[in-house]
């Protein structure tokens, strides 16, 4: 007899999401690897691969890929643990996007691997991928919506069963980060389906660049949001069940993730704040909703603080900070999260300093900006979705994590830690000596300003190697909790809420938020779009330059 | 002593739930927000430095 | 809703420093014209060559040591590859795209923008200290990106 922490159908389905998180994972893992050590100036690729193939595998395989998955497999897992199940609607538009999803992917990896579609996961116009690049993202976008909306039915469905009722906060959370997705992921689909795919058939023989890069950084930005949320749902609404205490504020919570929708869409500027083409009043509208957007996470870092305080004063803890020895950081399953949430103290700095405006000048497009999203994403979410996945797959199998798999996690988690200080460290650094992203290996023709910083490079390149071993550690370690752990019984750890619950109903009157934010994406962006069609220099015809 | 306050809290429910405040004291977290923010306002004020000195 | 009273107190400090931001940066950028590039000029992608002044790319005294620098971004160069400033000019960079899109940065300067097919943009620079200085592409571009520049040598 198999004990699961939830609903069988609803744990195949969230498994099923997280199996192929993983693979992906393992995969960009890999080519991360070898682009910190071509970089480093350590090895050189064989002929039939170059830097940028594997860089658009990374990019697309960890940013897109690994997240999307993981996300999903977890909001539906933590779906059917607060509102007892799924409908079996729901699960079966889980089913179907997580096949589009995957079709998507395979379709889209293996273009890229052939060498026709080296454009980065950005794939900025008017570089001219292979049709079947763009179908294949496409397919991973609607797949998604498709789950998304699996999740929206199993939520109405528990709302009519439930009237008067508030939703349990997970799935309030995990709605909200879907609906941030839908909202932000027109942007895209539009650019992809409007503009990309009819031009690379062939159908239409030129593009309106600005146009599509303002369509994807409508999508860019909240996309990084979309990364983070879930993260934000395992610090506020499971955390505090492994650490023994309770939910902090849950109208707090919810507050600020209604916040996060409103802020996170209209802002996309900031990634093009260094275009021509757009006023640089319009730029700064985008800076100013931006910097709201912070305020959300000024909120979490009080409430995670809280948390934390209360728990550490009810076991005893004395003085100012005495709470902070008494937390469990022996148990990995609250130790990856925790680091990751030390991380995001620099990665959320490196964030305001990036969006403010002629400050940009300094750090845009330098590798600066990739040690700042291995800081976000590629730490503080992705240890908090380690720290997930200890817990979660055996829950979903019916097993155990064994002491010795928490004592390796602990070792992989700093493992991690330590390799992404020195690796982000020096990207950080570079960056601010002027060091080009996305660019092989390269001294300029031994140019005196490029000499400089070579040495850097190979440090970055360590990095890596830290960070692999704990990437491939983590994937033999989902392995062994799938297949080979101990049978037995892991609950699925959600917590309560402390105070009796006094949240405000209009925190949950969809319609409202969704206006609201459709008002603030037509002030932020009803213009520019418009503007960008009206008055568009001539376009330009696409070329593969790789 | 602050979970006494809650325990007591909840064997006798009153019609109206407590504030956290009376429940916690959170100095701890006050002070760590704010160093947080020191981090933040000098980390910006050091970039915004270093933009001014190679203009 | 209950607000903590220090969670008061930190909402509020926190967002008083993000408006000091803002409001440092806007005066930085609106009264003192620090402005991140953002050229609105067109130009037709496929007649770059053909049209003035990227037709013929280089420096133009406009001043007092004051000068426009046209240049044009290709797959995987910039026209002119080579570039004698003299010291102490104000240079006004105005650069255009020939294909796909591209940076423009000079590393340890403020020199940095992208370069898109279609549009112009537009930067200046004072350079103060004699020396080389490179011209890198930090948009990925291409399987060559990472040779694509230019060298500027003050004197
Ligand atoms: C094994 C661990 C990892 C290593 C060694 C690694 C290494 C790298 C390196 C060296 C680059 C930059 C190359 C360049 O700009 O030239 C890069 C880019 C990138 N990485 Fe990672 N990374 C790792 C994990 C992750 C994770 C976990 C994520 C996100 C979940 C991630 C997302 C990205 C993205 C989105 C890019 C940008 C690609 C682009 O500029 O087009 N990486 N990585
Ligand atoms: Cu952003
Ligand atoms: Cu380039």
């Amino acid at each position: 007899m198999i004990h699961r922490g939830i609903e069988h159908r609803a744990a195949d389905l969230s498994l099923a999401y997280v199996l192929v998180a993983y693979l992906a994972f393992g995969v960009a893992a890999l080519a991360g690897l070898l682009q910190g050590l071509v970089r480093g100036g350590m090895i050189e690729l064989p002929e039939f691969i170059t830097y940028y193939d594997i860089l658009t595998a990374h990019g697309v395989l960890m940013g897109l890929v690994f997240t999307t998955f993981f996300i999903i497999g977890f909001l539906f897992s933590g779906m059917a643990k607060t509102m007892g199940g799924l409908t079996p609607t729901g699960t079966k538009l889980g089913w179907i996007g997580w096949a589009m999803m995957f079709f998507g992917t395979a379709m889209g990896t293996a273009t890229i691997l052939t060498g026709e579609a080296a454009v980065l996961y950005t794939f900025y116009a008017p570089m001219k991928a292979t049709p079947w690049f763009y179908i294949g993202a496409a397919l991973l976008i609607i797949g998604s919506w498709v789950a998304g909306f699996g999740m929206i039915h199993s939520y109405r469905h528990w709302r009519k069963n439930n009237e008067g009722k508030l939703s349990p906060l997970f799935a309030f959370m995990a709605i909200s980060t879907m609906v941030l997705w839908l909202i932000a992921t027109l942007g895209v689909a539009a650019e992809v389906v409007l503009q990309l795919i009819p031009w690379s058939f062939g159908w239409t023989d030129k593009i309106n660049v600005v146009l599509s890069r303002m369509l994807f950084w409508f999508f860019g930005h909240p996309l990084v949001y979309f990364w983070l949320m879930p993260a934000y749902v395992a610090w506020y609404a499971v955390l505090p069940k492994i650490i023994g205490g309770k939910v902090f504020s849950d109208s707090l919570a919810r507050l600020a993730f209604v916040l996060l929708i409103l802020f996170s869409i209209p802002v996309g500027f900031h990634h093009q704040l260094m275009d021509p083409g757009i006023s640089s009043a319009w730029k700064y509208v985008h800076v100013v909703l931006t910097l709201a957007v912070v305020l959300p996470s000024l909120m979490t870092a009080f409430s995670m603080f809280a948390v934390f305080e209360n728990r550490g004063r009810a076991m005893g803890a004395k003085g100012l900070f005495g709470w902070f020895a008494k937390l469990p950081w022996k148990d990995v399953r609250f130790f990856a999260p925790m680091l990751g949430m030390l991380f995001f103290i620099p990665a959320g700095i490196g964030g305001i300093i990036n969006a403010s405006n002629q400050m940009n000048q300094v750090v845009h497009n330098t590798i600066w900006v990739t040690g700042h999203f291995h800081l976000t994403v590629g730490t503080s979410v992705t240890l908090t979705f380690f720290g997930i996945t200890y817990w979660l797959i055996p829950t979903l199998t019916g097993r155990e994590m064994s002491k010795r798999i928490n004592a390796l996690g602990i070792i992989q988690t700093l493992t991690w830690a330590i390799g992404m200080l020195i690796m982000s460290g020096s990207m950080h650094f570079m960056g601010l000596l002027g060091v080009p992203r996305r660019t092989a290996f390269t001294t300029y023709l031994d140019h005196v300003q490029a000499l400089k910083w070579i040495s850097y490079q190979k440090l970055m390149a360590i990095g890596g190697v830290f960070l692999f071993i704990a990437a491939a550690l983590m994937v033999g370690i989902v392995l062994y909790l799938w297949l080979f752990a101990k049978k037995g019984v892991t609950e699925y750890p959600i917590a309560e809420n402390e105070t009796i619950s006094s949240t405000p109903r209009l925190l949950e009157r969809w319609p409202v938020w969704v206006t609201i934010s459709l008002c603030l994406i037509l002030i932020a962006y009803g213009y520019p779009i418009y503007d960008v069609i009206q008055n568009a220099p001539p376009g330009s015809p696409g070329v593969k330059t790789w | 002593m602050a979970r006494e306050a809650l325990s007591k809290q909840e064997t006798a429910p009153k019609t109206k739930p407590h504030p956290p405040e009376e429940e916690s004291s959170l100095r701890g977290t006050f002070v760590s927000v704010l160093i947080l923010g020191a981090l933040i306002v000098g980390s910006w004020a050091a970039a915004f430095w270093l933009y001014l000195s190679r203009g | 809703m209950h607000l903590h009273k220090y969670e008061k107190i930190w909402l509020s400090l926190g967002g008083l420093a993000l408006i000091a931001f803002l409001v440092v940066l806007g005066v930085n950028a609106f009264a003192m014209g620090s402005h991140p590039p953002s050229h609105m000029a067109y130009v037709d992608p496929t007649k770059v060559d053909q049209t003035a002044p990227f037709d013929k790319p280089g420096l133009v005294q406009i001043g007092d040591n004051e000068y426009d620098l046209n240049m044009t971004a290709f797959v995987f160069g910039y026209g002119p590859a080579q570039i004698e400033i003299p010291k102490g000019a104000k240079v006004h960079f105005n650069v255009t795209s020939k294909d796909v899109a591209h940076g423009f940065s000079i590393p340890g300067t403020n020199v940095n923008m992208m370069v898109l097919p279609g549009h112009v943009n537009s930067v200046t620079h004072t350079f103060d200290q004699a020396g080389e200085f490179l011209i890198l592409c930090n948009e990925y571009c291409g399987v060559a990106h990472h040779m694509m520049m230019s060298n500027i040598v003050v004197k």
